[in-house]
């Protein structure tokens, strides 16, 4: 297979936001006058990764985390502060929630709208005009009102113009938050479909949707990336849900002779606040693909009010001291199971 | 592409306007017919001797349906990207579109009441020439300063929200000083720069010039066409230069 080209670059972006949104004259004038300050608010901080084409990117975090910066970012609708954005080919955002369908508009009439403001040629609509109909599976609406719509058939609309689009990247941010389990499926699939095809970034608060449809994940955090490389299984483990429970295996015996190699571990999501000195913890340790369970042996802030614990095996006890952090913490061994084995 | 945007704009601005009304594009013919009887009753009393041999009432019909393009264009113009913020926030394609599909569609109203101008001219007894035709060149002149200005005015709308209060305002006062209602001729000749100095004026008389057959100053026409350049592109300058911080400010 021929090396695929590198779509979308960023190197070293930062993009931050005037906090103070105020376009009344007054107030510039103060501010001009006034040597006014300015409160400015860091949406992303000295961001780098790349995408090569036919990848398919999610993108991970928290609200306010960044995500749909970077989406503006590439969708050339933002100019970074610092750093360069570059970008080859067209872009399709799918705009949050069907922004930009016009709602005394009919289904159809927005079709050929929605198109247009995506820059897709009225043409390759008419072409598809069938297919989209079909796609967005209320045949009998088309000619409604899109006011008369509700917000999950909205989507439906935006969705399937954006996916009928000849641009070489989609933008899709939350698209897939709304809808039905039906719309959702049939969504993934044609997804799927264009993976390797079309270059795709996504953002969505879903882990399962991550999980079918990405490459490759970044996560985010605060406006920066946490760690791109990691693989998805561990992503995976790192924003667990309170309460939720999963069963590993145990592969080495740091924690002998309370946890022997082969016994089976059932580690609970409890809040990270409320772990005490004594706990068996499972983490992740950066760098190495895998889970890291010790026990908290300290607990201490730091500076900045982060609780840190101070871990360690059991069974070495002078080796292999690690500091786990919040964002590291994968959940509390809660049952251990004996192996076979033993 | 670009023209399919403004073609698309267009269609959504008239297939909207007047849903859920009972008369629909009728208001459109309405509006400044209604000014017009108004504001002809009223100044006929005043100015009517002064008009040589036009009738007033075409007179003030044509310059109403003149300024209600120019005023309406420039509005329209001038709001058109704020009022689209959620696609100009959240989708890049040529924004400008907005704004020229924002003047085309009060292009459109205005070539619609030219043909009932028309009708009414003739109902009147009076006879259209092929000079007519020159009104064409007219309306593509009135169209690129209103595109020009407008892209301006939508501009300076992003940064600060005023500006179309501010603009609103300038047009009432451009209202009394353009010959909509009133001749040229009753105003003192040492203010009379004052009212040239407004673009809408010459452009109002070669408009009268030929529907009414007086003879038309074709520097004045070179002229007009020179500042419809300069405009135009002073308003791409504008925006050009502006564009890339819309998403954020809008």
């Amino acid at each position: 297979m021929r090396q695929k080209d590198t779509v979308i670059e960023f190197d070293g972006v930062t993009k931050s936001f005037d906090l103070d949104r105020d376009k009344l004259l007054k107030k510039k004038l103060t501010n001009v006058f006034g040597g006014g300050r300015k409160e400015r608010f860091v949406a992303i901080d000295n961001i780098s990764f790349k995408v090569n084409e036919g990848e398919s990117v999610g993108l991970w975090g928290d609200n306010g985390s960044g995500k749909s910066t970077i989406l503006k970012l590439i969708g050339g609708l933002y100019r970074p502060d610092k750093g360069r954005v570059t970008v080859k080919g067209r872009v399709a955002p799918v705009l949050e929630l069907g922004v930009g369908l016009h709602l005394d508009l009919s289904g159809g009439e927005n079709i050929y709208f929605y198109s247009s403001i995506l820059n897709i040629s009225q043409n390759r609509v008419k072409q598809n005009y069938g297919k989209i109909v079909d796609f967005f599976g209320f045949g009998n609406f088309i000619d409604v009102a899109v006011k008369r719509y509700s917000s999950g058939m909205k989507a439906r609309l935006a969705f399937s113009i954006a996916a009928f689009s000849d641009a070489q990247i989609l933008v899709l941010d939350e698209i897939l938050a709304v809808g039905d389990v039906d719309f959702r499926e049939r969504a993934l699939e044609m997804m799927r479909d264009m993976r390797g095809k079309k270059t795709i970034v996504f953002t969505t608060h879903n882990y399962t949707t991550m999980q079918q449809l990405c490459d490759r994940m970044i996560n985010l955090r605060k406006g920066e990336i946490y760690n791109s490389s990691e693989s998805l299984e561990t992503g995976f483990l790192r924003n667990l849900d309170d309460g939720v429970e999963i069963r590993a295996e145990t592969l080495s015996g740091s924690m002998e002779p309370v946890i022997m190699k082969g016994d089976i571990l059932k580690i609970k999501k409890i809040p990270y606040c409320k772990l005490r000195v004594g706990d068996i913890v499972a983490f992740l340790f950066l760098n190495l693909d895998q889970v890291i369970v010790h026990r908290i042996v300290a607990k201490r802030e730091t500076m900045n009010g982060q609780i840190k614990c101070y871990t360690k095996g059991d069974f070495s006890y002078e080796n292999d001291p690690w500091y786990l952090t919040k964002e590291d913490y994968v959940g509390k061994v809660v049952v251990i199971e004996k192996g076979r084995k033993n | 592409m670009f023209f399919e945007l403004v073609g698309g704009f267009i269609r959504r601005e008239l297939r909207v306007r007047y849903a859920g009304s009972l008369l629909g594009q009728v208001w459109l013919v309405l509006y400044p017919l209604m000014f017009t009887l108004v504001t002809a009753t009223i100044f006929s009393l005043a100015f009517k001797d002064l008009i040589n041999e036009a009738p007033y009432f075409l007179y003030v019909l044509i310059g109403t349906m003149v300024w209600v393009y120019f005023s309406q264009g420039l509005m329209m113009a001038t709001r058109s990207l704020v009022s689209n913020r959620e696609i100009v926030a959240n989708a890049k394609f040529e924004w400008s579109s907005i704004v020229v599909g924002g003047v085309m569609v009060k292009c459109f109203d205005f070539l619609i009441n030219l043909v009932l101008f028309c009708l009414i001219f003739l109902l009147w007894g009076q006879k259209i020439s092929p000079v007519w035709l020159g009104l064409l060149v007219l309306i593509v002149i009135q169209s690129a300063i209103l595109i020009g200005l407008g892209l301006i005015s939508a501009t300076l709308n992003v940064y600060f929200r005023d500006t179309q209060s501010l603009i609103e305002i300038c047009l009432q006062i451009l209202y009394f000083l353009t010959p909509v209602v009133y001749p040229i001729s009753i105003v003192p000749e040492r203010y009379r720069w004052l009212v040239y100095l407004n673009p809408v004026t010459g452009l109002m008389d070669l408009y009268r010039n030929i529907i009414f057959g007086y003879p038309v100053n074709l520097t004045e026409v070179g002229f007009l066409i020179l500042a419809g350049i300069v405009i135009l592109l002073a308003g791409v300058v504008v925006y050009r230069k502006y564009r890339y911080e819309f998403s954020e400010l809008i």
